[in-house]
């Protein structure tokens, strides 16, 4: 390992842990109560002995943000060819896409559980999730598709080039970085869009992390409420760390950005 | 090198003009004829309208005016109104993904030959442009000019009887480009080519080609129509035998068609 990864990994985890202590050291100097902001310790001891019913929330909370992410990736690509194959399809949807990103989800979560039904809360959240999770991969996909090389797109027409080959051959590979680009911010949206979208929809989901966070924050269990947290943020830096690594698989043998990087 | 003098022209441009939107035109009036198998430089200042013309040529944009028409007895199998044309660009333009194998198979993919069916050609291609033993590297791994090789290569495998190339050493140092040159005119000896060839370089123009078109944007019209456009200043012909190398780069003879080639781009009459 050379000195520039071990320096890029030691000083983020020495900080983190420098400020452990001091959190750690100043709760209990000032004796600050646990229901205001509990001690790494607590918080701890908290994760600790609710780690199977957290992890299964985790699990609920992960399940749908991945189900949204996939359906969001497979929705964004296939809307991006479609408007790359045809002008007037884009002029006439691309503005519909956009008003569903700008709006924001927790105005649409009431409405979207009250079409699908509270029986059915979990795909009120896949939606949910999904809505905010599907327009990064259109939008960079979308672009992905139009930044191909003039000079390549002129070759493919020399070449007598069928619309399938083009877009099999020369489009989709060239748009890749740009998707992968695009899923990286989707991936971390989706678990966005899933949290906010359980907090919205209140007691009824009653499994996911979100709503362990609701009922141990009505409990005054702030030490299981970070725990939750902790959890949360863990799943969105697992996601995340999965998708570079994807990134990286998919680009290392050919792009320059996925060369430089790892 | 041509078949036959006296045979009708491969193609022929008759008072071609082409403007993109509402702007002054690329290229005006151009009216001139290639013969079948000749080696035809474009050259002029950057600007001018050389590679507007090649694309107009590669049928990859259409004429505001004026008519391009290739011999029948040239035209490709179907529909088509051109023949089939190899396309070499300033840059390489490869697929980076792709290895220099697939690169240089792309075409005959494309086409509907399958991967087993096209390796002869392909390996053919490669080993006549010496990559043979690059095939599998990926263009990143490669030279700017082993990239160069491997785009003339794929040039090559179309067994295109026509070769259109934009600037194509031009990115590259002094001494590679002349390696190049060389093997461009070996690969046109023996292919039978006819290449045409835009360069902003008098020295490859004149070291590379039976004839040279200068263009420029200066000039009456001919039919009195606005300026601005590029045309063509001057038709010359190159006129030294081939094969050409080192001894011809360092004659009298190169130096004093250099000259007459740089006259006509500065505008001055030449014979």
């Amino acid at each position: 390992m050379s000195h520039d990864r071990l320096f890029t990994i030691l000083m983020p985890l020495l900080v983190g842990i420098g400020l452990l202590i001091f959190w750690e050291f100043a709760v209990t100097v000032t004796q600050t109560p646990s229901f205001v902001l509990p001690a790494p310790s607590e918080i701890g001891t908290a994760l600790w002995e609710n780690f199977g019913s957290l992890m299964g929330s985790a699990w609920v909370t992960l399940r749908i943000t991945l189900l949204a992410f996939a359906l969001a990736t497979f929705g964004g690509v296939a809307l991006a060819v479609l408007f790359s194959q045809s002008r007037l399809v884009e002029r006439a949807l691309f503005p519909y896409a956009i008003i569903l990103q700008v709006t924001p989800v927790v105005a649409i979560a009431p409405l979207v559980l009250i079409w699908v039904g509270f029986d059915n809360v979990n795909t009120a959240l896949l939606i949910l999730a999904w809505i905010v999770a599907f327009f990064p991969v259109l939008s960079n996909t979308v672009l992905g598709l139009r930044s191909v090389d003039r000079n390549l797109m002129d070759l493919f027409t020399l070449y007598g080039a069928s619309r399938t080959q083009r877009l099999f051959a020369l489009q989709l590979p060239a748009a890749l970085p740009y998707i992968l680009g695009g899923m990286k911010i989707s991936g971390g949206l989706a678990l966005i869009g899933a949290v906010v979208a359980e907090f919205v929809a209140g007691s009824g989901t009653g499994t996911g992390l979100a709503w362990r966070i609701i009922e141990a924050g009505n409990r005054l269990q702030v030490p299981t409420m970070f725990a939750a947290l902790l959890l949360l943020s863990l799943v969105g830096v697992l996601i995340f760390f999965a998708l570079s690594v994807l990134e990286h698989l998919v680009l290392r043998s050919w792009h320059e950005s996925a060369r430089q990087s790892f | 090198m041509r078949d036959d003098k006296s045979a009708p022209p491969l193609l022929t441009l008759d008072h071609v003009s082409k403007a993109y939107g509402h702007t002054a035109p690329a290229v005006s009036d151009i009216s001139v004829d290639i013969e079948r198998g000749s080696f035809v430089s474009l050259v002029g200042p950057s600007g001018c309208g050389k590679s507007t013309l090649l694309r107009l040529i590669a049928g990859l944009v259409q004429p505001s005016s004026g008519t391009l028409a290739w011999a029948p007895a040239s035209l490709s199998p179907g529909p088509s109104e051109q023949p089939e044309l190899g396309f070499v660009f300033q840059d390489a333009t490869l697929l980076p993904w792709a290895s220099a194998f697939d690169n240089v198979y792309l075409p005959l993919k494309l086409k509907g030959l399958s991967r087993e069916d096209a390796t002869t050609r392909v390996t053919t291609a490669l080993s006549r442009v010496g990559l043979v033993d690059d095939q599998n590297k990926r263009p990143h791994e490669l030279s700017g000019g082993m990239r160069m090789r491997v785009s003339i290569a794929r040039a090559l495998v179309t067994q295109a009887p026509v070769l259109l190339m934009d600037e194509p050493f031009a990115a590259l140092d002094e001494y590679t480009r002349e390696l190049l040159d060389d093997d461009l005119l070996t690969l046109w000896r023996e292919f039978r080519w006819t290449v045409l060839f835009v360069t902003h370089s008098v020295y490859e123009s004149v070291y590379l080609s039976e004839r040279i078109l200068v263009m420029g944007t200066g000039g009456e019209p001919a039919d009195g129509g606005n300026r601005g456009g590029g045309r063509i200043q001057a038709d010359l012909r190159i006129g030294a035998p081939y094969p050409r190398g080192y001894d011809f780069r360092q004659s009298k003879t190169y130096f004093d068609y250099c000259r007459t080639v740089s006259a006509a781009l500065r505008g001055e009459s030449v014979s």
